[in-house]
């Protein structure tokens, strides 16, 4: 039955991806051509839908896939797949972390890790970055160094947005709104 | 009540977050830290170090964590369903009604914007964990190999953080007394 087939497809996609995201895209692929769920066209469309839209990227993909594929509740079904395995890891790993609060080996162990994680998050930030603040040529033709140009507008963006987080107490949300207004008016 | 108060809250997180995972670092920052106090910034940082070692959506391992610390088991599902809900709204949506007339040059043109916001929102977030994790000496240091690491794709992320955990215990078993004072100043 299909609905059961799309909750334990998306499971093992919970399961089986690291890192979180755009990782996690290369794994969804494959499962939906395998099965001729998607084309690859129809994949492209989706991960365009899944990143322009708010949310994770790989429940983003899931509803996105239930949804062609079944309706409403096949979306539901698909996340619901993509989401159990975190759900039910985390559960058992924060139980274990209260339990180990103030053990020294517990502290060691993120002495190393947490400077790790803090450059993961920075290495998303150049990710980001990168595609937002370099305009790309398009693909097909040689490309030189010269073909790449700098987004000015974007850095501007950029620059004032992180301004008002740094003087002002804004909520973050409301950068959102601002940049993603700035960004209808500038590009 | 403190269920309706997670949903609330990780209804907003999941309908602003733009660019996956580690773009709800700041609004989790904004949201449950700064605002309603429900973990410490430290915390926050072991939730996301966790997040990156399992299996799964980031979003929803924080989610989970959160929640759990917070309400237990029953807060973790309320969190994590709260999350996904404006993805399921909004996709379902999309599928049925707007397809590919959805991806325009002007949504394009908004994303990008969008883009660059979130990027000073990581930047952000990175400056202030930078100061709870990356304060020492040999915080820093882990910091610049990680990054050099990610940009030259010299490793994988997860080789990383299994060489991360992997050198703060051998730290501590080596020389405890350099691995207690780098431990001692973090918790300041």
């Amino acid at each position: 039955m299909l609905y059961i087939q799309l909750y334990t497809v998306f499971f093992k996609i919970g399961l089986f991806s690291f890192g979180g995201g755009l990782s996690m895209l290369p794994l969804i692929e494959k499962e939906l051509l395998l099965r001729q769920w998607m084309t690859k066209g129809e994949f492209l469309d989706l991960v365009s839908v899944a990143q322009m839209t708010p949310g994770a990227i790989a429940v983003n993909s899931a509803t996105y896939v239930g949804n062609d594929l079944i309706g409403f509740w096949g979306g539901v079904m698909a996340t619901a797949g993509v989401i159990t395995p975190s759900i039910v890891i985390i559960l058992i790993l924060s139980t274990i972390l209260m339990r180990l609060k103030g053990n020294i080996y517990k502290d060691a162990f993120f002495l190393g890790l947490k400077p790790i994680t803090v450059g993961l998050i920075g290495y998303a930030g150049y990710t980001v970055g990168k595609s937002t603040f370099i305009k790309t040529p398009p693909s097909g033709i040689v490309r030189f160094l010269s073909d790449y140009s700098p987004n000015y507008a974007a850095i501007g963006i950029f620059a004032l947005a992180f301004l008002i987080l740094k003087k002002t107490k804004l909520n973050p949300i409301w950068v959102i709104f601002l940049s993603g207004g700035l960004g209808f008016i500038l590009l | 009540m403190i269920l309706w108060d997670l949903f609330l809250t990780f209804f907003k997180i999941g309908s602003f977050t733009f660019g996956g995972g580690y773009a709800m670092i700041p609004l989790i920052e904004k949201e449950i830290i700064n605002n309603k106090g429900w973990i410490a910034e430290d915390e926050l940082l072991e939730v996301i170090s966790v997040s990156q070692m399992t299996p799964g959506v980031i979003a929803i391992n924080a989610a989970t964590f959160v929640g759990r610390k917070t309400a237990g088991v029953k807060g973790a599902l309320i969190a994590s369903a709260a999350v996904i809900l404006p993805s399921i709204f909004i996709i379902s949506f999309i599928v049925h009604f707007l397809s590919e007339s959805f991806v325009s040059p002007t949504a394009n043109k908004i994303l990008t914007g969008v883009r660059a916001g979130v990027v000073a929102m990581i930047m952000r977030s990175l400056t202030r964990l930078m100061k709870t994790s990356a304060n020492t000496a040999l915080g820093m240091t882990i910091f610049i190999i990680a990054m050099i690491v990610l940009i030259f794709a010299l490793a994988s992320p997860i080789t990383l953080i299994i060489c991360g955990a992997a050198f703060g215990l051998i730290l501590y078993a080596v020389a405890p007394k350099l691995a207690l004072k780098a431990m001692k100043r973090e918790e300041n």
